[in-house]
């Protein structure tokens, strides 16, 4: 991606929760929620399509945030695309630089918290979270005699349960 | 109530449900394991089924439960199937109830104000709630926590099935939540711990954003899929005024003297 050109933030299929110096997105096509920090969700919001990543960096420092070069805003850039909440996926910026390289190169010329991005995937099915509590083997409708494994995982059903017994 | 000679029409937690057999003792068995499941919050209905339930024996696969025309579970053992089915239908109404989100996790109330510590089965929740209850907590559920949209929390009372040294199960009855207010508007949600055991952990509370708490409660969330938008919306609610905090634990019985008197002044 060239310096003139402009991300767009994802819409479509996320439910955004915005909270004190955090934002919540929840992925519902990929069953995935995201926590931004502040400097991440300056970023994702500024990514409207028409701004380009020096027009960022402007709208960044102007809203009191900090002062910030170009590669800060590229690495929320980098997030943001690889945890696919842009329109359009990004080359990435920083390929074949170590993660602890560029924190530091960005961290020592920014003032403001570097971008982070948490991420986690909603479990599967819900069953997997649950038992049968099962107090015995023969009470094991999954995989009887398989019980002592501990983990009854039955083929082609969808949960896989956990039994005690 | 629409019944035939094959089946019935219930309602539990808004979901209209039908159970189906042709077999009048599996029909009855699920009707009983069905109520005990969703804690006699099933009652007849005339609305048109979302989620049909098809109980059966054949040669080929033993005792079957059919949801919506698939294969649910099936077995030689009755008692083992209808115990999957006891569990599988908790989860199935909680991942689709439409104005509750419900929540894997323990839930105490303290002085009018609920204590949430979400966690999955064999995690240790039952064992926590229950050394909380000893200590004087007001029982509200060992499984599932139920917000509705306000953020505030229901019971969901089960007995407490807790694992004895022998590898069975022992059911405790524990008297649910007393109070006019504990059963009919719900509690708010004061403090939200997570929690893992381990032994000698020192209790080192971690207090979590809002956020944070609600990243760290989306496995245990059952609606997350089936309704992101409207679980987010409540768990914000709770999130944003409820104390969120992370840290191990040692055995419960000390724990809970600890954590009590920690959360003396949020609760």
């Amino acid at each position: 991606m060239s310096e003139l050109q402009t991300p767009k933030a994802r819409k479509r299929g996320l439910v955004v929760q915005e909270m004190p110096g955090e934002m919540l997105v929840y992925d519902t096509e990929t069953n995935k929620a995201h926590c931004l920090n502040d400097s991440a969700a300056f970023v994702w919001t500024s990514c409207n399509g028409v701004n380009t990543v020096s027009d960022i960096v402007r709208e960044f420092e102007a809203n009191a945030k900090g002062t910030v070069t170009q590669d800060f805003v590229w690495l929320a850039i980098d997030q943001l695309s690889s945890k696919g909440l842009l329109e359009t996926k990004i080359e990435p910026r920083f390929k074949g630089k170590s993660r602890r390289d560029v924190l530091k190169t960005i961290g020592l010329a920014s003032v403001a918290a570097l971008p982070i991005i948490a991420s986690l995937a909603a479990p599967q099915s819900a069953l997997a979270a649950t038992s049968c509590n099962c107090s015995r083997h023969s009470d094991c409708p999954q995989v009887p005699g398989q019980c002592s494994t501990q983990m009854c995982a039955h083929t082609g059903m969808t949960p896989a349960f956990t039994c005690t017994a | 109530m629409t019944a035939s000679k094959d089946g019935q029409n219930f309602i539990s937690f808004g979901i209209p449900v039908r159970f189906e057999s042709r077999n009048a003792r599996l029909f009855q068995k699920a009707i009983e394991t069905a109520d005990r499941a969703l804690i006699g919050n099933l009652k007849p209905t005339r609305r048109k089924p979302e989620h049909i339930f098809t109980f059966g024996r054949d040669k080929e696969r033993g005792i079957f439960v059919e949801h919506n025309g698939e294969l649910a579970t099936c077995g030689e053992i009755e008692r083992g199937v209808f115990k999957y089915f006891d569990s599988y239908l908790r989860v199935r109404i909680g991942e689709y109830c439409p104005n509750r989100v419900f929540i894997h996790s323990g839930v105490v109330g303290i002085n009018g104000k609920a204590l949430l510590i979400p966690g999955n089965s064999f995690s240790g929740k039952s064992t926590l709630v229950l050394e909380l209850v000893r200590l004087g907590a007001e029982y509200f559920s060992d499984e599932f926590a139920i917000l509705d949209r306000h953020g505030n929390v229901h019971p969901y009372a089960r007995p407490i099935n807790m694992r004895t040294d022998d590898g069975k199960y022992r059911p405790y009855t524990v008297d649910v939540g007393k109070s006019k207010r504990s059963r009919k508007a719900g509690l708010p949600v004061a403090a939200v711990l997570f929690t893992k055991y381990q032994e000698n952990a020192r209790f080192r509370p971690k207090i979590l954003s809002p956020a944070e708490g609600i990243m760290s409660v989306t496995p245990f969330t059952l609606p997350i899929r089936v309704n992101p938008a409207y679980s987010i919306r409540v768990l914000q609610q709770v999130m944003n005024s409820a104390l969120i905090i992370r840290s191990k634990r040692t055995h419960a019985p000390r724990f809970a003297e600890i954590l009590l008197q920690y959360l003396n002044d949020f609760l």
